[in-house]
């Protein structure tokens, strides 16, 4: 199996945790001889235990590729701390161990993949990592399994339709057997069907392979059943909620520039326009029902 | 008049004996003003379409009239049909270069032979149609929000005043705010300026809240064309083609199926707006405000 599994009760495990984590760059700009800093995270805190399946909303320019950079050792803070299994990000020797423990899948598909073959694809991540040629055979069946592209194992990644590419990305991180992975709207470019079957592929590892997921997503639908949604505004977390709990905060999420997903944003209508709407009714089937009850 | 493309083919070089066609025999016509969205499955030929529309490609086959004129006759000028047919690619704030936002919108303009003045003058219209405030004019494009990148880039693009305007996938990886912004300013160019916009687009809940029309594209073939409310009514058709219908007309059949409305209702609701009246009439109409109890 390519992956560690989910120790049950032991939920307060910590995957990752950020600590009044600040980043800032500096810019030079047209005629100014000082550098222009530009403060991307503001003091965020935050604590995402193993298992869990989370969610990262915010308007564009919230910081929220940035978080994700941050919280996988790709960018080091520039003040706090970022903690992956307790290894501290901004210390180099800790820098290798927190990549292979947590991953990152990208938007574009063809920024992502470089192999001829989508089994020459897949191995690319363990090969770097030294793994024995026999125990890469092994995860390649394993990765390309979990995300049911068994088929294609012999297939030329450009001949894939994007979301099989995109699941040949994601086998490409489980390959190297991380606890947890971030993806940055992996499904932004996806036609319906690819779209579905990423998500599909997302919460089978989440599910049944207990793997740590991070959802930055601008498509509510895709987070409805997170555990917990965290939402970024101008650098800050200004929210960790239960989705049930944020979808009840409409117009502030609108003034992030968040919209509902379907049915809350239903629900939010026909409560205006008088139909009593009770607040146990918490999904799009439970609305159907209470409706046609 | 309008755009009219008539049993274009292409078909694919360097595929060794394979005869593999992107486009089959696909015909239709636009006209100015309209609001049209194409979908279909990657792959199925969109892309393709497209770059045929503004010349881009040439067809294995087929004739294509812009305002009647054969685009493929001998003394037809591409550069015009690229000038009227303007084609915004995906993420096209990849495509900014310059130093400045003025500079970077003008630079159309200024390629088709205007003037510095001219081409300043187009761009700064550009700019106040995108709703780009004239203090950016000196600011650096890479120094903006995303949003904001996107309006130069398509502040580009209307400088130059085209007729019709192609966006492939124009609000991917915008938030819900940026989305609405954009597409309210996609609406008012066609009521203001009466361009043709042909949106290109995997979001049915899009596609039904702001296009009229809809061409459906599959396996390098156009299999439907019609009003949304039409196309939006086959919905086991498009599962099949791996779309889908927007979520207003799903939930919408799913309460017909369980017999929610007494009467069928006209159309189809395109958006969860128009789906909330049809539920909310029929909600007070019916046994729920008879004798409610204060």
């Amino acid at each position: 199996m390519p992956t560690v599994c989910l120790i049950k009760g032991n939920s307060k495990m910590k995957m990752i945790e950020a600590l009044n984590l600040i980043f800032k760059y500096k810019s030079y700009v047209q005629n100014q001889e000082m550098p222009e800093e530009t403060l991307v995270l503001d003091n965020v805190s935050l604590s995402i235990e193993k298992g869990d399946f989370v969610g990262i909303l915010g308007h564009n320019g919230s910081g929220k590729s940035t978080l994700a950079k941050a919280l996988t050792a790709l960018l080091k803070p520039s003040q706090g701390a970022v903690y992956v299994k307790q290894m501290d990000s901004s210390l180099e020797e800790n820098v290798i161990p927190i990549r292979r423990t947590a991953g990152m899948v990208f938007q574009n598909p063809d920024n992502q993949l470089v192999g001829n073959l989508v089994e020459e694809d897949v191995a690319f991540g363990p090969e770097n990592l030294g793994v024995p040629t026999e125990e890469i055979w092994k995860r390649i069946s394993a990765a390309l399994e979990a995300v049911g592209m068994t088929a294609y194992r012999q297939s030329v990644p450009h001949s894939l339709s994007g979301g099989q590419k995109q699941k040949i990305a994601i086998a490409g991180i489980l390959a190297m057997e991380p606890e947890c992975i971030v993806f940055d709207e992996p499904t932004a470019m996806l036609d319906p069907r690819g779209r579905k079957e990423v998500l599909d592929a997302v919460h089978f590892l989440n599910k049944e392979r207990g793997i740590t997921v991070l959802y930055i997503t601008h498509h509510m639908e895709e987070v409805e059943d997170a555990d917990w949604l965290y939402v970024m505004d101008r650098g800050r977390v200004l929210w960790k909620e239960r989705p049930e709990v944020l979808w009840e905060k409409e117009e502030e999420l609108m003034r992030c520039g968040i919209r509902l997903p379907f049915y809350r944003d239903l629900i939010w209508r026909l409560r205006k326009k008088g139909v009593e709407i009770p607040k146990t009714v918490q999904s799009e089937e439970a609305l159907l029902e209470y409706l046609t009850r | 008049m309008g755009l009219a493309l008539k049993n274009i083919s292409y078909q694919y070089k360097d595929q060794g004996n394979e005869n593999k066609y992107a486009l089959q025999k696909v015909s239709f016509s636009m006209e100015k003003g309209e609001y049209v969205a194409l979908i279909g499955h990657t792959g199925s030929g969109k892309s393709t379409l497209t770059q045929h529309l503004n010349g881009l490609l040439r067809p294995t086959s087929g004739q294509y009239f812009f305002d009647g004129e054969d685009v493929y006759g001998e003394h037809f000028s591409m550069k015009m049909l690229r000038q009227k047919v303007a084609l915004c690619f995906q993420y096209p704030e990849y495509q900014l270069f310059e130093e400045t936002v003025l500079r970077d919108i003008a630079f159309g303009p200024a390629n088709m032979g205007y003037g510095k003045e001219e081409s300043e003058k187009k761009a700064r219209d550009a700019m106040k149609l995108v709703g780009l405030s004239p203090e950016l004019e000196r600011a650096a494009p890479f120094a903006l929000s995303g949003g904001q990148k996107r309006r130069v880039a398509l502040a580009g693009i209307l400088s130059m005043e085209p007729d019709y305007l192609i966006l492939d996938e124009p609000v991917a990886g915008l938030d819900g705010a940026g989305k609405e912004q954009l597409f309210g300013l996609l609406e008012h160019l066609r009521r203001e300026n009466n361009l043709g916009i042909l949106l290109v687009s995997h979001d049915m809940d899009d596609v039904a809240s702001y296009a009229d029309r809809v061409l459906v594209m599959s396996e390098g073939r156009l299999v439907m064309d019609g009003k949304k409310e039409e196309v939006f009514s086959r919905e086991e058709m498009l599962r099949e083609m791996g779309l889908d219908v927007p979520h207003s007309v799903h939930f919408y059949h799913k309460l017909r199926e369980r017999e929610y409305f007494r009467e069928n209702k006209d159309g189809l609701p395109m958006t969860a707006e128009a789906l909330a009246q049809d539920i909310a009439e029929e909600w007070h109409d019916s046994r729920h405000d008879v004798g409610t109890i204060l």
